[in-house]
């Protein structure tokens, strides 16, 4: 919780806050849990004083309140439904991603998810003039590919550089990585210097993989998801998210080796929508289902083609 | 919504030592941690263009195969990790040889003048026949020298003794060497800056003794590492795998060995097998660049 | 004699008279739920606790004439599964149910918003201190009768990283509860929550009374046990008690 310092409020100098952590009050969540009278016994203040430090710091740090009009009002003015280029995902996802949530694409080893990924990238930089964020966490991100891809659709020269200037690809190693950069572009989008609306992440177990203490597993995927909500429903974008579907060839069971999700209990539930993406044999058709979600129609299905020019 | 202490990079002494005094925030910290600027730094942001950029003028290593080095879009890409599987006897190991010695040819015919680390897990490295590889690639190049004639380039250049001596082989025995290795290649590489090319024949073979997610967790840093490496001093990663069978509950089927999120950390997979006795057949099953396709070669023997 | 002594504001807060959220949902709550008592909406993911809650937001928002309580309710969001353009669809198919005109529908949606009141939350510090926060928003607001969170142990793991306690989700939960009573205790109003857990977790046990509905999904359809009664539900646009 954060710690108490002079900056917080006037009346908390050196040594009034000398005297809170001589008995133990160093967080801002201390100080409110201590009942006013002790707080007065140990720092010597009025009564009334304390009571306002209190106030002031609980208007600091409780979350915002907003009356439902102007929160429907906000929601309804601040956020985008935009298109995934790809008519048929639109049409299961009712129209596109829509920003304040978190979609997640899931899929075995080689179904397509990179290609998806990049199809996405590359339409929406195409219809807009916003940035868009390509988190790459296992060095996948091909410029190569992507001009490739670019030039296979029959883009101009031009287009296609604006559109490549458009991209912003950040390649992390580790979760730490992941979550300075998460608060990075929180950052940049409170002082207004990008414009965003997509954020993709490709892949997230990569960065897990090497921490075995499950407990501190759990707590950077919590303060990760944390980070991701704030980006998503304050600063209206839409953050998709790649997961790994491994098949567990060590339980022998009668049922069908179905993908078991990677990153663990706790994540499973976080994403709004999930989209499970599974290629044909033998061929370059996938099918993209959606698996959950809170607000789409479970079970909706799309078939999908994969081509040089991207997903279509 | 604050960046919480336990989000950074520090060892775990410290981070209880921090929340034990109740630091928990980053915003806390302050002048108290005089690096906390370098712990709170993302990575560099590049356009896709700055990328795009970066990765035509970056090389790869050709394998002189040229339907192979088609396929791949030139060579086996730098700073990428590269898999060869395949059963026994399909030809990695011979490829990998042949790779150790292309990567150091010239750059005026295509090499990259490069040294090769080769570290062997289950002795197969066969010196003799490298050299025997490396015979056969000079009598090209002697013949392809002459032919292009550049006048001042001699003989001297590169001859097979120079090859040998420009391939490192570190035989390691099990997966607690293997990250040693890794460990060491850190200064090593900063006193052989002209690495182009490490190869790591095979990465399963140390894992056998350990059980399933070990084997995930431990092959996982081993590559990222590598790869962290590769991409600060610009050399090729190779592994080789070996196949396995899986069982599903109607039938088994073969797949490369590791398992389903090691593959999701390649970047690059392909499939060998030996069709006759100089004839290989690989399949890119996996690439930046390019979809499946399946390409049929002959090695140099 | 017990002789209690009251500050002036706790005596404020006592008398306060609140909206009445008895009979909200008679087949879920039989009895209640009565002022200063709990609901917990207890169940696995994806058995739909978000909508159950959300059905109870929209009971309490919509006005009298039209089965509503015309209650002013706090949302606590912790898990930000709550979408309000989904809490505006199920105002909108209520509404339509009681055969409201066209043309009327979105001015009432408009009005039944006026009594919503969102705080989302993004960690467990802001969560505590929302809870803290509460007392001047019920000051402020006579209105209020429901504080609706969602859901109390979202930050366990974060919790349990930063300062290294040890401590199970059941115990995080319940301490969570417990500042949270402690912070709306005497101003008559319901507060239910979710609560993300598997069937057979420990119950919690408050100074006040809990109400408690188990959702469950079995072989593909939902069902809510509420003291040992079945019922069975359909979870869709809305959610439909069968």
């Amino acid at each position: 919780m954060s710690r108490l310092n002079p900056q917080m409020h006037p009346l908390l100098n050196s040594p009034v806050l000398e005297a809170l952590l001589a008995k133990n009050i160093y967080t801002v969540l201390n100080f409110i849990e201590t009942e006013i009278k002790h707080i007065v016994a140990i720092t010597n203040l009025q009564y009334k004083e304390v009571l306002g430090i209190r106030k002031h710091l609980i208007n600091k740090y409780a979350a915002v309140t907003r009356d439902g009009v102007s929160y429907y009002n906000e929601i309804i003015t601040k956020s985008a439904l935009f298109s995934t280029g790809i008519k048929r995902l639109d049409s299961i996802l009712q129209g596109g991603f829509l920003t304040g949530n978190i979609y997640e694409i899931c899929g075995l080893p080689a179904s397509g998810k990179t290609q998806l990924n990049l199809t996405l990238v590359r339409n929406v930089a195409q219809n807009s003039i916003l940035n868009v964020y390509y988190i790459d966490t296992k060095n996948d991100f091909s410029g190569r590919k992507l001009k490739a891809v670019l030039d296979a659709s029959k883009t101009d020269e031009e287009h296609v550089k604006q559109i490549m200037s458009q991209i912003l690809v950040k390649k992390v190693d580790t979760v730490h990585d992941l979550i300075n950069t998460l608060y990075e572009i929180k950052n940049l989008l409170y002082t207004k210097t990008i414009k965003l609306r997509l954020i993709i992440i490709d892949s997230l177990p990569p960065l897990f993989y090497s921490i075995s203490d499950f407990s501190k597993r759990y707590g950077l995927i919590t303060t990760m998801v944390n980070v991701m909500h704030v980006l998503a429903k304050e600063f209206h974008t839409a953050i998709v998210v790649t997961n790994v579907l491994t098949t567990s060839y060590e339980n022998t069971s009668t049922e069908d080796i179905s993908g078991k999700i990677g990153l663990g209990k706790y994540w499973y539930n976080v994403p709004n929508t999930r989209l499970t993406i599974k290629k044909f044999e033998n061929s370059s058709e996938c099918s993209i289902i959606i698996a959950k979600s809170n607000r789409l129609l479970e079970g909706a299905q799309c078939n999908v083609k994969i081509t040089d020019a991207g997903i279509i | 919504m604050h960046q919480p202490v336990h989000s950074l990079s520090l060892p775990e002494c410290k981070l209880r030592e921090l929340q034990t005094s109740e630091f928990n925030y980053c915003k806390d910290l302050d002048a108290s941690m005089p690096y906390l600027d370098q712990l709170m730094k993302p990575p560099v942001t590049k356009t896709a263009l700055e990328v795009y950029n970066e990765e035509c003028q970056q090389g790869c290593v050709r394998t002189f195969v040229e339907p192979l080095d088609n396929v791949l879009g030139g060579g086996i890409p730098l700073g990428e990790v590269t898999e060869f599987c395949g059963e026994p006897g399909s030809g990695k190991t011979q490829i990998c040889f042949q790779l150790c010695i292309s990567v150091q040819l010239p750059t005026w015919c295509g090499g990259l003048n490069g040294e090769a680390v080769y570290i062997g897990t289950n002795c197969d490295f066969a010196s003799h026949r490298v050299k025997e590889i490396a015979k056969r690639i000079m009598d090209r190049y002697v013949l392809f020298e002459a032919k292009h004639s550049f006048g001042n380039i001699g003989l001297n250049e590169i001859n097979v003794e120079l090859i040998m001596e420009r391939i490192s082989y570190i035989n390691v025995s099990d997966y607690t060497q293997m990250l040693l290795i890794v460990t060491y290649l850190k200064d090593w590489l900063h006193d052989h800056p002209t690495v182009k090319l490490i190869v790591i024949d095979s990465i399963c073979a140390p894992l056998k003794p350990l059980d399933g997610s070990q084997r995930t967790t431990i092959a996982y840093q081993l590559l990222q590492d590598l790869q962290k490496l590769a991409k600060e001093h610009n050399f090729a990663i190779i592994v080789t795998n070996n196949i396995t069978t899986r069982f599903t509950c109607s039938s088994s089927y073969l797949a490369p060995s590791l398992g389903d999120n090691y593959y999701h950390r390649l970047n690059n997979r392909i499939y060998l097998c030996k069709k006759s006795s100089n004839v290989f057949k690989a399949v890119l099953l996996k690439s930046l660049f390019n979809s499946q396709t399946e390409i049929e070669f002959s090695l140099i023997s | 004699m017990n002789s209690q002594i009251e500050s002036g504001l706790e005596l404020v807060m006592r008398l306060t008279q609140r909206p009445n959220l008895e009979n909200i949902n008679p087949i879920l709550i039989p009895k209640g739920p009565y002022p200063n008592e709990f609901v917990e909406i207890v169940g696995a993911p994806g058995t739909g606790k978000t909508t159950v809650l959300m059905d109870f937001i929209v009971r309490t928002l919509l006005p009298l004439n039209l089965l509503g309580k015309n209650c002013g309710t706090v949302l606590i969001d912790t898990d930000h599964k709550f979408d309000m353009l989904r809490l505006i669809t199920m105002l909108e198919c209520e509404l339509k149910k009681l055969n409201v005109a066209k043309s009327c529908i979105h001015s009432a949606i408009m009005k039944c918003l006026k009594n919503l009141t969102v705080l989302n939350c993004y960690d467990n510090e802001q969560l505590q201190m929302s809870f803290y926060n509460l007392e001047q928003i019920l000051i402020e607001n006579s209105d209020i009768g429901l504080i609706a969170v969602d859901c109390i142990p979202a930050y366990y793991w974060q919790y349990r990283n930063l300062s290294d306690n040890h401590i199970s989700v059941y115990g995080y939960t319940k301490q969570m509860l417990q500042c949270l009573e402690q912070c709306v205790r005497n101003n008559n109003i319901v507060v239910a929550y979710t609560r993300n857990a598997e069937a057979d977790v420990k119950e919690i046990k408050l100074g006040e009374t809990i109400h408690r509905i188990l959702l469950k999904k079995e072989a593909g359809s939902f069902n809510a046990f509420v003291n040992d009664k079945l019922v069975p539900y359909t979870l869709g646009k809305t959610i439909s008690w069968l």
